[in-house]
């Protein structure tokens, strides 16, 4: 599709958007933060144990944190930020998303091994392989001129 | 100077202001080898401080900050003897309603086609029922090193549709200029559908208006069955059109650019949870080129077992089916996190081994142990960790590594916070 046809058709989505929601009743809003960690007790990371399968006002379920979940979050981040916001602050998110940081996530919490962070051990090494299979992984972190500084003493 | 201001106003605007206070000091040490072969001992430390400050907890306004930096106490270690990095800092208010958010400063931008860090204004709105507006417009922080921040510009929004039980539907567009060049542009679609049975579909769409290409479509359907969870999944991406070789991007990503290749990765994760304590999980990758290379797999297994809180042992199995042996290889990792409130004690293993080897080396093996306690009611921590490494890169390296991570957490004008 051309990229003039690919407009009208999302405009004309976005006008159907507004039509139905002008019908709409209130939506439900997310609260301002969520409890923190430490008053979860036993039922971190899974929001399906506290909120349940219900998939109104609001569907959890699919920001359950599986042990893949940092591979896979995108998906559900661009969805609404404004969940990953309810417990992560942008500090959280700034020790991978960061536009410049010299420690590797791995390495600034070297001890939480149990938080299956990218580039763990000998990565260094690795990376030549997972780089040529798949350089879109490593494009969306080090993609731009200041993220890259870390790269640009072997690669330039 | 404004966000200064209106923070002063701020505890007698409201009854409370919270203040969230953390540091983390990192120290390091390792050996350092020159080209010239002589070993040096580099012990660079780091801080890394975050502050935020007014209604953390509730609507209003509030000002949040985060940076690092880096000061070398031993040799010369990674150009110059210090450095750091304002990653963020804005302010925030929130409407008493909460269907109004904004922000001014420098800060990230997650929304849709936009994960960026940018110095400006970003608004966000569910003022129509479930219809989510956002925009925002600034000045690209990843551009100040490139000729100047003279006329570069970001600007962009996002709008969303949500049917509670049935599908979330938005909209993204982003516009990126390094000195009055247009150096991207781009427009994108965000996807949840929702099956019954509790299988839904997600997937996000990307397409480059500067090139006239989608850049990206990556979409994966999650079917829950009892214990059992599969996740199959379909990403494409076009390297002309997701990369770019413009001031904006970096090397070695400009040269795929003009690759003309292009990459469809299909698979599935499969998630197994026999009982509360324990995660079983199988993926399997297949990576298809439309021109360098032939097809590769990636398999892994992972077991999960977790006794209480934070406290786990975790074994993983993986291997990597190149198109060749340059790109093949073996991985085994094995760790533990044993919580002993107040402390704990970690470890982890890991071996790779390569079908080719990697500057004479076929393997890499790299170990680390670690532990750490809490003071003061838990607003001081100190962790120590001690690593080994012997792969392609380091010969019998070892390093270690103290952290001490403070937190204050102070109500004024009300009850002090629970940490």
């Amino acid at each position: 599709m051309k990229p003039l046809g690919y407009i009208v058709l999302l405009t004309a989505v976005l006008l159907l958007m507004l039509l139905v929601a002008c019908t709409a009743r209130n939506a439900y809003r997310l609260p301002a933060t969520h409890p923190q960690l430490s008053e979860l007790g036993e039922r971190r990371e899974f929001c399906t144990k506290c909120h349940g399968f219900k998939k109104e006002p609001f569907d959890f379920e699919r920001y359950n944190h599986t042990s893949l979940f940092t591979d896979s979050h995108r998906l559900v981040a661009y969805q609404d930020e404004r969940v990953c916001a309810l417990c992560h602050s942008q500090t959280f998110c700034s020790d991978c998303h960061a536009t410049r940081v010299e420690l590797k996530p791995s390495l600034k919490n070297q001890t939480e091994n149990y938080r299956r962070v990218q580039h763990r051990g000998d990565y260094l090494a690795r990376h030549r392989i997972e780089g040529r299979m798949d350089p879109t992984s490593c494009f969306r972190c080090h993609g731009n001129p200041k993220s890259s500084q870390t790269c640009q003493s072997c690669h330039g | 100077m404004l966000a200064a201001g209106l923070l002063l106003l701020m505890p007698s605007a409201s009854s409370a202001a919270d203040l969230h206070v953390t540091s983390d000091t990192i120290m390091r040490g390792f050996d350092r080898q020159t080209a010239n072969g002589k070993k040096l001992a580099a012990v660079p430390a780091y801080e890394y401080l975050q502050l935020d400050y007014g209604n953390l907890k509730s609507t209003g306004l509030s000002l949040h900050a985060n940076g690092w930096g880096r000061l070398n106490l031993g040799d010369n270690y990674n150009d110059g003897n210090n450095t750091g990095e304002l990653l963020h800092a804005y302010l925030q208010y929130v409407s008493p309603g909460r269907d109004v958010l904004v922000r001014a400063g420098r800060q990230y931008v997650f929304e849709g086609v936009a994960r960026d860090n940018i110095d400006g204004i970003y608004a966000k709105t569910d003022l129509v029922p479930a219809v989510v507006l956002s925009a925002y417009a600034g000045s690209p922080v990843t551009l100040d090193s490139s000729n100047g921040r003279k006329d570069d510009l970001i600007l962009g929004g996002k709008i969303s549709h949500s049917r509670p039980g049935l599908y979330d539907l938005g909209a993204s567009y982003k516009y990126v200029a390094d000195n009055g060049r247009r150096d991207e542009e781009s427009i994108g679609t965000d996807l949840t559908l929702l099956f019954p049975g509790a299988a839904y579909l997600l997937g996000h769409s990307a397409y480059n208006l500067v090139s006239g290409g989608w850049k990206e479509h990556s979409y994966e359907l999650r079917l829950p069955l009892k214990q059992f969870t599969i996740q199959p999944f379909f990403q494409y991406f076009s390297y002309a059109d997701f990369f770019n070789n413009r001031n904006n991007s970096a090397n070695p990503f400009r040269f795929l650019q003009g690759s003309d290749n292009s990459l469809t990765v299909a698979g599935t994760e499969a998630f197994w949870y026999p009982s509360e304590h324990q995660e079983y999980v199988l993926r399997f990758k297949n990576y298809d080129y439309d021109k360098r290379f032939s097809n590769s797999q990636l398999y892994s297994l992972l077991a999960i077992w977790k006794w209480k809180i934070l406290s786990e042992v975790g074994a993983e199995f993986g291997r990597m089916q190149g198109n060749d042996a340059e790109n093949s290889y073996y991985l085994g990792r094995g760790y533990f996190f044993w919580n002993i409130s107040p402390g704990f004690i970690t470890a982890d293993l890991m071996y790779v081994n390569y079908d080719k080897a990697i500057y004479a080396k076929n393997s890499s093996l790299f170990t680390s142990v670690g532990g750490g306690t809490k003071f003061f009611n838990d607003a001081l921590s100190l962790k120590l960790s001690f690593d080994y490494s012997n792969d392609p890169y380091f010969d019998a390296d070892y390093r270690w590594m103290l952290k001490l991570n403070y937190v204050l957490d102070k109500t004024f004008a009300g009850a002090v916070r629970k940490n």
